[in-house]
């Protein structure tokens, strides 16, 4: 069997596209079953203020540690061009285990009222319950878990980022064990331009009618550095974006993912920019961080040009050891697949490895590199919408509900587009834009999340019947970072070895599970499994004799829970 | 000119001729006007071994090389003449002639004064010098000479155009535009003599001096479909498309039935990028000129203009089926399908294109960018077209920006970093070349040239954003 097995490897390697092998269904979860209710208000007006088009965003995470993945959807709500009739609140959905789920928003104490944009999940104080920060326009609220399912709105953290804030990012920096919060800052919106349609995204096509007014494209706001705080382990947070060179550059932040993109064990920082070139921040020493984007060469398109940067991921695609990076554009951009070619230089191999030609015309947010079928690669996930919803009255070809993607790793980084294998959600157009990744009924098979812009959620439940096995994790550093981000995990199973980086962030305005679930393939268990924990920890931990189709809780120092 | 000389020839011989010549002096004449040079130049040969010092026949016998297409020896032979009877204008004016012919112009010109000097009213002499001292770049010293013609009753168009010229490139503009005013209102000049005007201008490189003939033009023939046309055109290629296409707009109204006027106003529309209007025109001409290959290319681009690429891939398509030997139409078909991102098809049009008109540097760079981005393995071959295109155009920027990218996705970086420092020097606010050598200068370990780039880039990025960032200007002029 085994030697069978590793034939059968080969010829996926040697082989051109390749289906898997059974078929794979997303189930789409009406509220009727699921009993989320909630339903995004974007604040549409004629005036199409730009924050309105842009959320929301989607957090999976455990907030009462009941070993079930909870789901936040962020709301828009009170700002200065927003005035609701009655006030707006994001929903935190508890999950009840049986496949429905309790909205406890209220119970749970999250009453702030901001026009929201996202959520970034982590447990900034270390004691094992994990918090929310919540980003907005014109404001951002921190929440900190009380331990007892409820949360407490923390007003003087110290975290205080101006304007515009989108996505943010709890990790490690200076890897002193204790997170810490970037959080991506969008344009200078403060003028709440309006725009006719010399401005829009699509641009003015001469004898179109200009009716009313548009969505702003980025590009004639001024952008804005982000921001980056220092946890100082007192429930406070310093503002270290000057002394870490962050606010030296001024971006249209979008997205951020945390990941060790050079091996050298510190985190660093890519940003995808809207409009202008996407950062990537090399951490140095956890001293300093150096915006590489350009000479890396995933700040602007291959052409030299800048393009709309939104959702961002990293892994390592094709198993090589090192990450790579991942963006989605908008229509006409094709969306980048930055392959880590070591020595702080990136590749696009966007058009070779199957994701240039099916997100042509698409605009891509919330994004996810994850493993749907436990096979042991990562696979990709991608939630598109463009942004101007009257985009069809110039463009043929584009539409402003654009269908999901997902694609399937063959083996060795290139994807093959399975979106018509995925379910009949993925043959339905949505507004979509932040997505969340995690196993909502503890099956082992991730499941996915989607922010609808002015929507109803779309709760999709991997129904996968392939039966590939897998193995659970929840890693609890002790030295590191609570989180264990930055945990290099490394695993085989019948014969095959797999790696994967614990990194933080990614997508578009969205949270994933914390968890990780490794794919094993047809191997059936797991041959050994290594963890090599976060810095400052030093410690590497090595397991055997593991079982298959379970979630383990790994503590460092302690082993196996 | 020649003809004139014989008959000038003709009436010297009879008076001067000595009588044991006569034979051979009839008998050269006989020849001459019946067309029969060699016969006339062996005659006259043989009379001058009799009388070799008789301009007159050193005369005849370079009218005879002449029409022989032996123009040395026609010069040799005037020179003759020349020597015998040295204040003979009309020598003087056709060694003027042959000197020309030889691309002698100082010669030319010399000889000319000299003849004038003789001769001053000789209409043709005048027009032939002014018309040579046009030629040399001497437009002020012409002017003078083509006044005389005036005076001297040659009325001819080509007169008042050629003054017209001079005026202007000796940069005597009002005299230029009084000229033109003054042909305008003369009762002789009909609307068909001004267009014909207004084409050689334009064709002279004078398209403000033919603007002011067509303006007039449509003023007092405000039906003339034509006036409207050229007009039309004229403001095209000064890309005033608003006035261009209102031009044509009238000559399509006069003349409905003219393809050549709906072809133009379509092609004015989709140049102004007024897409949508370029469409609805081209639906109302639809029965009338639908079935034109000329059509069916506006079409195309219209629905290319509007991102329709699908409509604009069907029309292309058909019409490589019913006019494949029109290069342009395999290009934009081949851009239809890079903007597809369906490069298989696009690279077969763009080598047909390439194939059917190889002199056009753009389609080699839009099929060597095609290949660029489609592949590593083929960059070699992308390199292979844009060298190509550089030898058309050595200084396109664009093939040699996309040139340095090849050579950069080929690891290529010194042969990058030469194109790309020669890229931004031609053209300094190009903001991809910059991006592109500061990549390549990291890649080298060249960080301070790097960094120097990456400050030159955050300039002119913050350039564009603050001209981007200006409010709105509401439209000047409703767009439907």
């Amino acid at each position: 069997m085994p030697t069978m097995f590793r034939v059968g490897r080969l010829l996926l390697f040697a082989g051109s596209i390749l289906l898997p092998s059974s078929p794979i269904t997303f189930r789409e979860v009406p509220p009727s079953e699921s009993k989320i209710t909630w339903v995004h208000e974007n604040g549409h007006s004629d005036k199409r203020y730009l924050p309105e088009t842009i959320g929301p965003g989607v957090a999976i995470f455990d907030y009462n540690n009941d070993g079930w993945m909870d789901i936040l959807f962020v709301n828009s709500g009170e700002s200065a061009f927003f005035h609701p009739r009655t006030a707006l609140r994001s929903a935190l959905y508890r999950n009840n285990r049986d496949g429905t789920f309790a909205d406890v928003t209220e119970k749970a104490g999250l009453r702030g009222n901001l026009f929201g944009m996202g959520a970034a999940i982590g447990d900034y104080d270390g004691d094992g319950f994990q918090d929310i920060f919540l980003t907005g326009y014109g404001k951002s609220m921190l929440y900190r878990s009380k331990g007892d399912g409820t949360f407490e709105e923390v007003t003087e953290s110290g975290i205080s980022p101006p304007g515009w804030s989108t996505s943010a990012v709890w990790f490690d920096y200076n890897n002193d064990g204790r997170l810490d919060l970037f959080v991506c800052q969008f344009v200078d919106y403060s003028s709440l331009r309006s725009c006719g349609l010399a401005n829009s995204y699509g641009g003015k096509i001469e004898g179109i009618p200009e009716a009313g007014t548009y969505y702003c494209i980025p590009r004639i706001f001024a952008p804005m550095p982000s921001h980056l705080y220092r946890n100082d382990g007192n429930g406070h947070f310093i503002d270290v974006s000057k002394e870490t060179g962050i606010l030296d550059s001024a971006g249209k932040g979008f997205g951020v993912v945390a990941t060790d993109i050079n091996q050298d064990g510190y985190l660093d920082l890519f940003q995808a920019n809207d409009t202008v070139a996407n950062f990537l921040f090399v951490n140095s020493e956890g001293k300093k961080f150096e915006e590489i984007g350009l000479a890396s060469g995933v700040g602007y398109s291959d052409d030299g040009v800048t393009r709309s940067g939104m959702g961002v991921d990293a892994a390592d695609f094709d198993e090589d050891g090192w990450q790579d990076l991942f963006v989605a554009n908008v229509d006409q951009e094709t969306f980048s697949f930055y392959h880590n070619s070591k020595d702080e230089i990136f590749t696009d191999l966007s058009k070779s490895h199957g994701i240039a030609d099916p997100t042509r015309l698409l605009s891509g947010w919330g994004v996810r590199f994850f493993d749907y079928d436990n096979d042991g690669f990562a696979d990709l996930i991608l939630a598109n919408g463009h942004p101007d919803d009257l985009v069809e009255r110039r463009m043929r070809g584009v539409t402003y509900k654009e269908p999901l993607l997902l694609f399937h790793n063959q083996g060795d980084g290139k994807m093959a587009n399975v979106s018509s294998l995925a379910g009949a959600a993925f043959q339905e157009n949505y507004a979509a834009r932040g997505l969340a990744v995690g196993d909502l009924n503890n099956d082992g098979y991730p499941d996915v999340v989607v922010g609808i812009n002015g929507g109803a959620p779309l709760v999709l439940l991997n129904n996968l019947s392939n039966k590939n096995n897998w193995l659970g994790l929840k890693l609890v550093s002790t030295i590191g970072n609570p989180a264990a981000v930055g945990a290099l995990i490394k695993w085989s199973a019948g014969g095959q070895v797999h790696s994967r980086l614990k990194t933080a962030g990614g997508s578009f305005l969205s949270s994933h599970d914390p968890r990780e679930i490794l794919g094993l393939g047809t191997g059936g268990k797991v041959d050994w499994l290594e963890i090599r924990w976060p810095k400052p920890s030093t410690r590497v931990d090595r397991f055997t004799d593991l079982p298959a189709n379970k979630y383990l809780t790994i503590k460092e120092e302690m082993g196996i829970l | 000119m020649l003809f004139h000389l014989v008959l000038l020839i003709l009436a010297l011989s009879s008076a001067q001729q000595p009588v044991s010549l006569d034979p051979l002096v009839r008998q050269s004449q006989e020849a001459i006007q019946a067309g029969r040079y060699s016969e006339a130049r062996e005659k006259l040969r043989q009379a001058l071994k009799h009388d070799p010092r008789n301009p007159v026949l050193w005369s005849y016998l370079g009218l005879a090389d002449t029409q022989l297409n032996d123009v040395d020896a026609g010069i040799t032979d005037f020179q003759k003449a020349l020597l015998f009877a040295p204040q003979d204008a009309q020598t003087h004016f056709n060694l003027g002639l042959l000197y020309r012919r030889k691309g002698h112009s100082q010669k030319a010109l010399e000889m000319y004064q000299r003849g004038l000097g003789l001769d001053p009213k000789d209409a043709a002499a005048n027009q032939n010098y002014a018309l040579l001292l046009m030629e040399t770049g001497k437009f002020r010293e012409a002017i003078p000479f083509l006044q005389k013609l005036r005076a001297l009753g040659v009325t001819d168009l080509s007169v008042s155009v050629a003054l017209i010229e001079s005026y202007l490139k000796a940069g005597m503009n009002e005299e230029g535009k009084r000229e033109i005013q003054s042909l305008l209102q003369s009762p002789t000049v009909s609307s068909m003599d001004q267009l014909k005007l207004a084409k050689v201008l334009v064709e002279d490189k004078q398209p403000e001096a033919a603007q002011l003939v067509l303006e007039h033009a449509v003023r007092i023939s405000p039906e003339s479909a034509e006036a409207h046309a050229q007009l039309g055109q004229l403001l095209a290629n000064k890309d005033q498309y608003e006035d261009a296409a209102r031009e044509m707009g009238q000559a399509v109204h006069f003349s409905p039935e003219v393809a050549d006027y709906s072809m133009k106003l379509a092609e004015i529309l989709i140049l102004w990028k007024h897409y949508p209007s370029a469409l609805e025109f081209l639906a109302a001409t639809k029965n009338r000129f639908g079935e034109l290959a000329e059509y069916q290319y506006k079409l195309g681009l219209a629905y290319f203009g509007l991102h329709q690429v699908p409509q604009a891939i069907a029309v292309f398509e058909n019409l490589t089926q019913t006019h494949p030997e029109v290069d342009l139409v395999h290009f934009f078909l081949g851009n239809c399908y890079q903007t597809t991102g369906d490069f298989e098809k696009a690279e077969p049009h763009y080598k047909r294109a390439i194939e059917l008109n190889p002199q056009k540097a753009s389609y080699y760079a839009a099929l060597a960018q095609m290949l660029r981005k489609q592949s590593k393995d083929r960059t070699e071959e992308a390199t292979t077209y844009l060298e190509r295109a550089l030898l058309l155009d050595p200084q396109d920027v664009q093939s040699k920006l996309e040139l340095a990218l090849c050579h950069e996705k080929r690891l290529n970086y010194p042969k990058a970093q030469s194109l790309l420092e020669e890229v931004v020097q031609q053209q300094p606010d190009l903001i991809a070349s910059h991006v592109a050598l500061a990549r390549v200068y990291f890649r080298l370990k060249k960080k301070e040239e790097g960094n120097r780039e990456r400050s030159i880039i955050a300039q002119l990025e913050a350039e564009q954003q603050a001209r981007k960032s200006q409010p709105e200007k509401p439209p000047e002029f409703p767009i439907r």
